[in-house]
């Protein structure tokens, strides 16, 4: 008899969005609440797709969150399911391991919890699926936990769940490293992983997959964001396919202003560029971080009106899709180089050159520096921000400063060339 | 690098415009009035060097791709380049050789070096309002020189208040030494405030356990409180039960008793005392039923006795009743009767009138209508009458209109001729115009002649004045230019031979001076040895020496004599030998005590010689360069005497020559107009005789004094006066002639139309005939006869329909009347001599009442009937009844003699009571709930109500007591559990959460904004300061010369001091050595330096000063660009005009000075200050 489950992970209920920079309240209770609904979306499809059953391979929580009401929410939702008769499987990843709410609050009879201290098989004897799994014991399990998982069981469609960031994704933290060789000789039909928050099919024989988070959370995390269906006949594994619930979405638009000389000109580049933001949002409320590029003349006259550019994009977002908010705007663009005049010792005439030089003048990194704790000193909380100007931005403030004051300077004096 | 020459090929308003720099110049002038495109040119210089912008605004014609400009440029090393350049996207690949051919980008690199476009434009750019706010910065700072420096080398206009501006906005986002009201604050007590609010509703582990734990032991409390209440509720409701079953059953004993009363009843049946009750009744009803018939029939009897009919009346009911139908007609028909007789009357006057409209007199016996009928004419008839009269108003109306335009036409030639009448003699002015034409070349020619004799007049007068005006002055121009001049070589030989004596003078003059100086300076040192003591020479001694021998020589020869010696003469003699001993001893003495000085002076005094010998001989030898220069003088006076000019120095006579070979050059050119003019006044007299013979012919006279010129104006007037005339006569001939012709066609038509108006007049009188009227008769009458009978067939009608009604109306009134008369005389004689409408209405009023008394008699004898059938019945149902009644005593076995109705009352009364006790039991059986009532009684034995009650207070308190306890445990546990459930459901911290890490992000947006303005200040502050502490004395020093040579010596130059602040400020130095500091004590805002500050155009001097200084020493070490002013002078006056000129040519020989200038007064000034050396360029 063909049937369909859901493969979820990685819900990190309640941690909130980062980097945003809105101060709408409104907009605020919007993000805070995506991940909820998101989640009670997912609910809402399985039980309208009628699936056998559900895993979430780990990350239910965030690991320091510490309020409980999450937990009563991630209990009435799975009840939902309790109710049609769907079950829960479900194995702790590194953030359910240190969670609070995990420790404190009991789950529903219906959801199935893997032990930690070892592997176990669970049986669906009317469907003849076995589903074998372990739970994450601690935050950090560095060990090959697919090793411990047992043998293939004969006459049945066997699943493996699995939280691991699978060996050398150097984008993530290794946890419970194994290779794509380790899972696919193991012999199961279908390995459920979860911690890696992209949508992945990584193999198909036999299927590996994560399915990605259900919300992305920062604008490292863009684009749908969901969970899978997995379909199956007497034959075995017949498709994969996303569920996209996500309720608000992240975006990185990139916009090439090489050569622009004037502020109409960033302006015309950038609505083009927006054009996409309806497609990407999919009628969703969307961060979108816009990063400027490229060699320009325009450049210093951006960084010296960086405040009014970033309300002109933000409205200009606005005017292109209704509910885009500018999630940061970058400004990696950089002057060209005719206008930063060649390195050479710097005469006195030469005010590009004086200035380029001193902005490399270890006394001006010490002057940054001495700034930079002064933050840290006034607001412990932004140390995160002071360590990432000690070490990376300081070079790129400088630079920023120093094309303010070229900037701001000339613009202070009339252009030897007035017009009639 | 330098401009040689600048291609505005395609820029702009220009086209193929070419603006040499001459490479000799030391200063360019660029110099164009508004909107000669200066500033277009002035640009075109940056785009040239470092490419066309995106957005030019100088795209040429439109198309912007078209813009192309091109240079001649050469650099330091002496290399030349000439290139294009052109507009495309991007900056690069835009050079090209003038063939076309594309050249590197890097091909400029060896002429503009390191110089990019911000420094070519903030640099080697200066524009009047850059200098302002230059030399204003400097101000603001007082002059500290770091600032100074940085400020006048980079251009940047006023860094330090940039910096400060800086700090400030920095200090707007966040401050670090205090909490104060900043952006960053601001953002800090969102953070705050958000995680206060996280804590807040954040349900931690413990905090739910606690509040689990809190709910069991309240539900507990609960359980206990409802088991209290319960028993509380089962005491008091058995208490309240037995209270109220108490009555009820008293009430059964009391019904019991009351049966008991009754006696003893026979009841053979269940139902038999109903039954009996029944019969009872049955037969009380028949008797009274057969008592109320009988009333009936009496009552039905008298009323029919007391009826009477009206027979004939009732008979004749349908005639009356279809005459008060008629009577609204008929009173209608009575009342329109007299309007009806009123319209026929009318009617009939209309066609009288008619008659008499007509003018028809004869009637005979006819009626109007017939007489009307019989004169009517056919509609063909007044037709074509209708026609004829539209036919005959045209004809008159033709005859009349042309009567008016003959006349017309008349007058119009007797006009005509009287105005030729009017008009002067005539004469044709062809021939005359042919012989004036004749002469008009002539004419032109003498045209000129006053401005020609005036040009040349004055030029005469301005060569003469403005000889005079030369030093020397020149009296007679024309004697000067037939004699030799001498050429500028020879001038310049003189001027060598001159400035040579001149030097030799000098030097010898120094030499004179130095050796009179030495020599008063020996002298001087004499004198001091003198001073000291008596200065012993060798002559002196020698000479004391003498003296002392001569006059012991004389003792000698005295005593040796032959005569006696005279002893007074001994005795003089041996005293003078004494003294001159003792003297030349001391001067021994002397000499020996003061060798060394004596030496000195003896030294000096040789010294001295030496130096008198010197002056001498430099006075000598100026003497002799005196004489040669007289003689020199002399030979170049006499270069000059054939001239009759007494000279100059040869250099004043060398710009004096260039003057004069200038006047006589105009003089040359004015003398051939001279000789031009005298032609022209020839020609002139000749034109004189055959004009005057020309002007007598068309008839002017007393013009033979005028010149040629005003004749010939005279002429043409008067022959454009005769043309006038000539052909207004002509064209007045040509009017008369169109009259006459037009008059002449308009008698014929007169004709023609008079014999169509008599064809048409017999027309007319056959036609009016036709419709009874006089053959006389005009269009008035014709229309009125036609208008009569054009009423006629109305009126006609009119009549007739008047007259149909009257006859209906008067039908109507007899159909009433007769039958209604004929009907009251037959029924009802009494009404005679009513009228017959109301004597109807009588007889309908009386068959009205008639009808009423039948229906009623009627009604009566129905009744009648009734009532006999009701009283056989009702004696039938009695019967019945008493049958029942003995059928029931049988039953119940009662005597004839037992009263039933006694009987009847006892039954009813037992089973009223039996029912009461049944409801009294089922009351009780409600309340027991299955109790029997034996054991109520039980229970009731002994039971005291008041002391339940009391009991029952007792236990409603304490229920009350348990129930307020319940509800506050109550609340408080489902306010527990809204709590918790609210809490289970809510969306807890999230959104505290959020708003927390929203304003995290908006503190490091911030902190990088704060960073950014922060280091910006920081940048600022160390260009600064880096230039304060830099080696700039040679600077200062270059600075300190162009500002004493910008202030024309007003000040000696610059030097720094320290302030009591310990900071360095440039101030001025005047030559007297005094200072002037840099300040806003100084009078700014006149033109004067005062001590406590400069004035603002000097302050303008020094920043240009020190800007020159930055460009010299930068292109000392590297390839300069040329600078470029942007109407420099604007704000300066004259005199520092041309000393700010003369400052930039002296920097020429290092950088090339280009000035754009809308002043006409710069160039001037430029021209005259530097003659050749100014490159004046024209747009």
């Amino acid at each position: 008899m063909p049937f369909t489950f859901l493969h979820a992970a990685d819900l990190h209920l309640g941690s909130p969005f980062k980097g945003l920079a809105a101060r709408d309240e409104a907009l605020a209770r919007r993000f805070s609440e995506a991940s909820r609904k998101a989640f009670s979306e997912l609910i809402e499809r399985a039980i309208a797709e009628n699936v056998a059953f559900v895993l979430i391979a780990g990350d239910v929580y965030d690991g320091e969150w510490k309020d409980m009401s999450i937990g009563h929410f991630f209990n009435r939702e799975v009840a939902k399911l309790a109710r049609v008769g769907i079950p829960v499987f479900l194995i702790k990843g590194n953030h359910d391991a240190a969670s609070e709410v995990t420790k404190t609050l009991p789950l529903p009879e219906s959801v199935h919890v893997f032990p930690e201290n070892r592997a176990e098989t669970r049986y669906i004897e009317s469907l003849r699926v076995a589903i074998h799994g372990r739970s994450f014991a601690s935050r950090s399990v560095t060990e090959n936990l697919s090793r411990s998982y047992p043998p293939v069981e004969p006459g049945f469609l066997n699943i493996g769940m699995l939280h691991t960031s699978l060996a050398g994704n150097p984008a993530h933290e290794t946890y419970a490293p194994c290779s794509i060789d380790d899972l696919a000789r193991h012999g199961y039909d279908y390995w459920a992983l979860g911690h890696i928050h992209q949508f992945e099919i990584v193999a198909t024989e036999p299927h590996i997959v994560y399915p990605g988070n259900l919300q992305g959370r920062s604008v490292r995390e863009c684009g749908p964001k969901g969970a899978v269906f997995v379909d199956v006949s007497e034959a075995g594994i017949t498709g994969v396919r996303r569920v996209i619930v996500d309720q608000a979405r992240f975006a990185e638009i990139t916009v090439d202003i090489t050569d622009l000389a004037s502020e109409t000109d960033v302006t015309n580049q950038l609505r083009d560029s927006f054009v996409q933001l309806s497609d990407l949002a999919e009628n969703r409320l969307i961060a979108v971080r816009v990063r400027l590029k490229g060699s320009a003349p325009v450049h210093p006259s951006l960084i010296a009106r960086r405040a009014q550019l970033t309300e002109d994009v933000q409205s200009l977002l606005h005017h292109v899709y209704e509910d885009a908010w500018l999630e940061k705007l970058v400004i990696d663009s950089r002057e060209p180089d005719e206008l930063i005049g060649p390195d050479f010792g710097a005469s006195s005439l030469d005010i590009a050159a004086l200035f380029a030089e001193l902005e490399h003048d270890p006394e001006m990194r010490k002057v940054g520096e001495q700034l930079l704790q002064d933050i840290g000193n006034a607001w412990p909380s932004l140390q995160e921000f002071v360590a990432a100007g000690l070490t990376e931005e300081l070079n790129q403030l400088l630079d920023e400063a120093r094309t303010l004051v070229l900037a701001r300077g000339s613009g202070a004096i009339a252009p030897v060339t007035g017009r009639e | 690098m330098r401009l040689l020459r600048l291609d505005l090929l395609r820029y702009g308003i220009f086209t193929n415009k070419s603006l040499h720099f001459r490479p000799d110049a030391r200063v360019h002038i660029v110099y164009g009035p508004n909107e000669a495109g200066k500033s277009t040119a002035l640009s075109a210089i940056g785009d040239l060097l470092y490419g066309v912008p995106n957005l030019s605004p100088y795209n040429f014609s439109g198309d912007k791709t078209q813009i192309r400009l091109g240079a001649d440029i050469i650099n330091q090393d002496g290399t030349r380049l000439e290139f294009h350049r052109i507009k495309s996207r991007g900056l690069s690949k835009t050079l090209r050789t003038p063939g076309d051919e594309l050249l590197p980008d890097e091909s400029l690199a060896p002429f503009i070096g390191h110089v990019d476009r911000r420094m070519f434009m903030n640099a080697f750019g200066l524009s009047t309002n850059a200098l302002r706010i230059g030399s204003r910065a400097m101000l603001d700072h007082e002059g500290e020189i770091g600032a100074a420096l940085l400020g006048a080398a980079s251009g940047v206009g006023d860094l330090q208040t940039l910096q400060k501006r800086l700090e400030e906005e920095a200090d707007d986002v966040f401050k670090v030494s205090k909490r104060s009201n900043t952006r960053f604050s601001t953002a800090r007590k969102l953070f705050t405030e958000a995680n206060e609010a996280r804590k807040a509703s954040e349900l931690t582990a413990p905090k739910w356990k606690s509040l689990n734990a809190e709910l069991e032991t309240l539900s507990a409390k609960l359980e206990r409180l409802r088991l209290a209440l319960h028993e509380n509720a089962t005491r008091t409701n058995r208490l309240v039960r037995l209270a109220s079953v108490r009555p009820i059953i008293n009430r059964i004993s009391h019904y019991l008793a009351d049966i008991e009363t009754l006696g003893d009843l026979p009841r053979p049946t269940a139902t038999f005392t109903a039954e009996l009750g029944d019969a009872l009744a049955a037969r009380e009803k028949a008797q009274s039923a057969a008592s109320r018939v009988a009333e009936a029939c009496l009552k039905a009897e008298a009323e029919l006795a007391d009826i009477t009919l009206d027979e004939p009346l009732i008979a004749s009911a349908r005639a009356i009743d279809d005459l008060v139908q008629k009577i609204s007609s008929y009173d209608q028909a009575i009342k329109t009767l007299g309007g009806a007789e009123d319209t026929l009357r009318r009617a009939n006057d209309a066609l009288t009138d008619l008659i008499a409209d007509l003018g028809i007199r004869d009637q005979g016996d006819l009626t109007p209508q017939e007489v009307l009928q019989s004169h009517r004419p056919s509609l063909a008839a007044q037709e074509l009458l209708r026609e004829l009269i539209n036919e005959r108003e045209d004809l008159d109306e033709k005859t009349r209109s042309l009567a008016k335009t003959i006349q017309d036409e008349q007058d119009n030639i007797d006009r005509a001729m009287r105005d030729r009448d009017a008009l002067p003699s005539l004469m044709d002015p062809g021939p005359f115009r042919t012989a004036y034409e004749a002469f008009e070349a002539d004419l032109a020619i003498v045209a000129g002649l006053e401005d020609l004799r005036l040009e040349v007049s004055e030029e005469s007068r301005r060569l003469i004045e403005e000889a005079g005006r030369l030093a020397p002055a020149i009296t007679d121009l024309d004697h000067l230019a037939t004699v030799p001049r001498p050429g500028s070589e020879t001038i310049n030989r003189y001027r060598i031979d001159f400035d040579k004596q001149t030097a030799e003078r000098a030097q010898a003059e120094t030499a004179l001076a130095e050796a009179r100086l030495e020599s008063t300076a020996i002298r001087q040192h004499l004198a001091h040895l003198q001073i000291e003591g008596e200065v012993v020479t060798r002559e002196a001694l020698e000479d004391v020496r003498a003296k002392r021998d001569a006059s012991w020589a004389e003792v000698k020869a005295a005593l040796t004599a032959d005569e006696r010696p005279d002893a007074a003469e001994i005795a003089i003699g041996m005293a003078n030998f004494e003294i001159a001993t003792a003297r030349a001893d001391a001067l021994a003495d002397t000499a020996i005590r003061d060798a060394e000085r004596i030496e000195a002076f003896k030294q000096r005094t040789i010294n001295l010689q030496t130096a008198e010998d010197k002056v001498k001989r430099q006075l000598d030898s100026i003497m002799l360069i005196d004489e040669a220069r007289a003689t020199l003088l002399d030979i170049w006076t006499d270069e000059w005497r054939d001239m009759g000019i007494a000279p100059l120095p040869p250099a004043e006579m060398a710009e004096w020559l260039q003057k004069v070979e200038g006047l006589l050059d105009r003089r040359e050119l004015n003398e051939t107009k001279r000789a031009r003019l005298a032609l022209i006044e020839k020609r002139a007299e000749d034109l004189h005789r055959p004009l005057d013979d020309l002007a007598s012919q068309i008839g002017l006279v007393a013009i033979s004094g005028l010149s040629p010129q005003a004749m010939a104006t005279r002429i043409k007037a008067r022959l454009d006066e005769l043309s006038r005339t000539w052909d207004a006569a002509r064209s007045i001939n040509v009017r008369i002639q169109d009259c006459s012709d037009r008059l002449a066609s308009l008698h014929a038509s007169q004709n023609t139309h008079l014999e169509a108006s008599r064809v048409f007049q017999a027309q007319w009188a056959e036609a009016t005939a036709a419709l009874g009227l006089k053959g006389t008769a005009g269009t008035v009458e014709a229309r009125a006869a036609l208008g009569a009978f054009e009423r006629l067939p109305r009126t006609l009608e009119d009549y007739t329909t008047a007259f149909r009604q009257l006859d209906q109306l008067r039908r109507t009134i007899s159909d009433f009347e007769s039958p209604a008369l004929a009907l009251a005389e037959r029924i009802a004689p009494d009404l005679n001599g009513l009228a017959p409408d109301e004597a109807v209405g009588r007889l309908a009023e009386r068959l009205r009442q008639a009808r009423e008394a039948y229906t009623r008699k009627e009604d009566a004898e129905l009744r009648l009937t009734e009532a006999s059938v009701a009283q056989l019945a009702a004696t039938s149902v009695k019967d019945a009844a008493d049958a029942r009644l003995q059928e029931l005593r049988h039953l119940a076995n009662l005597g004839p003699d037992a009263d039933l109705e006694d009987l009847f009352r006892r039954l009813s009364k037992f089973e009223e009571i039996s029912q009461q006790l049944a409801l009294a039991r089922t009351e009780l059986a409600e309340q027991t709930y299955g109790e029997s009532e034996e054991d109520l009684r039980a229970a009731l034995v002994g039971f005291d109500p008041d002391g339940a009650k009391a009991e029952q207070d007792e236990l409603a308190r304490a229920g009350q007591q348990l129930n307020s306890e319940m509800f506050s445990v109550y609340a408080g546990h489902s306010k527990l559990m809204e709590e918790r459930d609210a809490l289970e459901r809510g969306a807890g911290a999230e959104l505290a959460l959020q708003r927390r890490a929203i304003a995290e992000s908006e503190m490091a947006s911030l902190s990088r904004e704060w960073l950014v303005l922060k280091l910006a200040a920081a940048l600022v502050a160390k260009a600064t300061a880096r230039h304060r502490a830099g080696h700039h004395v040679p600077l200062i020093d270059r600075a300190s010369a162009l500002f004493h040579r910008l202030t024309g010596g007003s000040f000696s130059g610059l030097i720094t001091e320290e302030t009591e602040s310990g900071g360095e400020h440039l101030v001025g130095r005047r030559p007297d050595g005094s200072t002037v500091a840099i300040g806003r004590a100084g009078a700014t805002s006149s033109d004067q330096d005062a001590p406590g500050g400069m004035s603002e155009g000097t302050l303008d001097q020094l920043y240009l000063a020190m800007r020159l200084a930055h460009l010299e020493e930068f292109a000392r070490t590297a390839e300069p660009v040329p600078f470029i002013g942007d109407d420099l002078f604007m704000t300066f006056d004259d005199t520092r005009t041309s000393l700010g000129l003369e400052a930039l040519a002296d920097t020429s020989s290092l950088i090339q000075p280009i000035i754009f200038t809308h002043h006409a007064r710069v160039a001037d000034i430029a021209r005259f200050r530097l003659g050749e050396a100014a490159d004046v360029i024209e747009l």
